[in-house]
């Protein structure tokens, strides 16, 4: 299956990553490459049997109130943020004024 | 005074004490043959030695590991043994994975995003350590996010193999492995997610446990492939490793996947382990893969000792291990894409430029399987296969008690090797990806060599059948002597 470098820069820019132009063709092939190997799922049928998300067959496990412990203080919270402003973290503006 | 010509006695006879596995190095503690002081400043003079070329860590913490040290040398002293019915590791030194959260220490997953992140809180698996006297030396190379087989998608630096330095570790917990191997530490922590444990303890000669999914906690474990990423132990021995597994395995109300079920008395389990009867199958499709010659002679060979100890070898029927790289690929793309969305540069970390090449291709590969109108034909499929090869090991189990088969389909691979194959790690992990995607427990151990290189086995069981596992290794290493076999590092001196 190829996969086109239109398709690379669509995908990048979902995951929200800038890439290099010179790098499009080189991911473009690698997708193909890749996607061609695990083509041979299609060789399997699977019509009649459902899917295995996860394994332990655990469901609806809440934290307890009183297992709430060790909160990050604000301080510790803001520890690595880029921007501080007002002791909140800055973002880039999302909306255009 | 009493005490110094013993001390005298160990060091002109007995292997230097960072050469020590971890039963031995507890037993010398608790007898006060020793101290913590010692055994930690051991450490740190072999990675002085030693690690300029292996490169192994990323991060060391000696002033607070000599600290504690002192402080497990004190309790020893005034409590002696009865402080390790509380700390069972009291003043022991590991190594961690750079991927486990260290609070105030420097945690990267050998990532530039990464490099300048401290922290603020414990993974679990670093706090149960902790609180059980395990003394923390430093911080452990990796690939970078994990993604790779080999630490050659690290950011900083590729680690060289002990037995040859001119090939790899492994991966992705090369680092770890290395630093056991090279008697760095006494034991170390890895994660896997699909060989990353068993991968890098086979080429470095070496015991690692992959636990059952969801026996070990994750909180704090810098995610790779959430549904099946497992944390674990790379030790000198089956026994080393029921010591740590015991510590850290059990319910974390911090990680909503740990299993509820009873942490099983881990050692005392394999000292009364008897193999005779054991049903072990020998599964067609592993040992019928093309696997490096040489390999098959040495693995026939363990397969021979297991029979003389009593085992029933038979053979079975599993499914083409190669469905599971295209179901592994698919599942892993797609929990790193999810996964690493929240690298944003805002609340930590640098911005995503900093994601290298193979972490940029892992995540968008995640995305393509997972938008829409192509989840069904991969994500959905992919998940399908999932439950077929979850089924295809529980009929198996049906009929043996466990599996064993080559870990790795070679010996340690040159640096560079890896470099034109864009599914190197997943081709290299092609036997230990079934197990990990089904949440099965496997182990690997040493079991010869091939070219002077060490070559591993692994022994896969039932989800929660650790004790089975280490029990059969722990018989295996009883009778012979390849987990005691180290490199020769004198020329790195």
């Amino acid at each position: 299956m190829a996969i086109t470098k239109d398709q690379v820069q669509h995908i990048a820019k979902l995951v929200k990553l800038n890439l290099p132009a010179k790098e499009l063709e080189k991911y473009a092939l690698l997708f193909s490459d890749t996607l061609d190997y695990i083509q041979m799922l299609t060789e399997i049928d699977t019509a009649q049997v459902a899917p295995t998300y996860q394994v332990t067959g655990l469901s609806a496990i809440f934290m307890q109130d009183d297992e709430s412990r060790n909160m990050l203080t604000q301080e510790e919270a803001l520890s690595n943020a880029a921007k501080i402003v007002d002791g909140k973290i800055a973002t880039e503006a999302v909306f255009e004024r | 005074m009493a005490k110094l010509p013993r001390k005298r006695f160990l060091k002109d006879n007995m292997p230097k004490l960072n050469e020590l596995n971890l039963s031995e190095a507890l037993e010398q503690l608790r007898s006060e043959q020793i101290t913590s002081l010692d055994l930690v400043q051991a450490c740190f003079a072999q990675i002085r030695k030693t690690d300029p070329e292996l490169q192994v860590f990323i991060t060391l913490v000696e002033e607070q590991a000599l600290e504690q040290a002192r402080t497990a040398d004190k309790l020893i002293h005034q409590e002696g043994e009865a402080a390790f019915i509380k700390q069972p590791l009291l003043g022991v030194p590991y190594a961690c994975k750079d991927n486990f959260c260290t609070k105030g220490i420097q945690t990267t997953a050998s990532s530039n995003i990464l490099r300048d992140f401290i922290p603020p809180y414990e993974s679990t698996v670093t706090a149960k350590l902790k609180e059980a006297g395990a003394i923390l030396l430093g911080k452990t190379n990796m690939d970078s996010f994990a993604h790779g087989s080999s630490t050659e998608t690290s950011d900083f630096f590729t680690t060289k193999n002990p037995w040859d330095t001119s090939r790899v570790p492994g991966g992705s917990s090369g680092g770890s492995a290395a630093a056991v191997v090279s008697h760095m530490c006494i034991f170390a922590i890895g994660s896997e997610t699909g060989g990353s444990i068993r991968g890098p303890a086979s080429w470095c000669g070496l015991t690692g446990l992959k636990p059952s999914y969801g026996r070990v906690s994750r909180y704090g474990l810098i995610a790779m492939a959430s549904s099946t990423d497992s944390p674990g132990p790379i030790t000198k021995s089956a026994a080393d490793a029921a010591i740590i597994l015991q510590v850290l395995a059990g319910k974390d109300p911090f990680d909503a996947t740990t299993l509820n079920a009873q942490v099983d008395d881990y050692f005392d389990n394999i000292m009364q382990f008897a193999i005779k009867g054991l049903k072990i199958g020998k599964p067609k499709s592993y040992f019928g893969l093309d696997l490096q010659p040489g390999l098959r002679a040495v693995l026939d060979e363990a397969v021979v000792h297991f029979e003389k100890l009593g085992a029933e070898i038979v053979e079975v029927d599993l499914m083409d291990p190669k469905y599971s790289i295209a179901v592994y690929t698919i599942l892993q793309r797609s929990e790193v894409s999810s996964n690493l969305a929240r690298f944003d540069g805002i609340r930590y970390g640098h911005s995503r430029d900093a994601f290298n090449f193979e972490n940029k291709k892992r995540m968008m590969l995640g995305a393509y399987a997972l938008s829409s109108g192509y989840y069904d034909q991969y994500y959905s499929k992919a998940q399908k296969v999932r439950t077929l090869i979850v089924e295809d090991f529980e009929r198996a189990f049906q009929k043996v008690d466990v599996l064993i088969g080559p870990t790795m389909p070679c010996v340690a691979l040159k640096i560079g090797e890896s470099a034109n194959s864009p599914m190197f790690g997943e081709m290299m992990d092609v036997l230990t990806e079934p197990s990990t995607i089904a949440g099965l427990t496997g182990i690997t151990f040493p079991c010869g060599y091939v070219d002077s290189l060490p070559v591993g086995m692994q022994v896969i069981g039932p989800a929660l059948s650790e004790s089975t596992v280490l029990g059969v290794v722990n018989t295996y290493q009883n009778a012979t002597n390849y987990h005691k076999k180290f490199p020769n590092l004198e020329s790195l001196t």
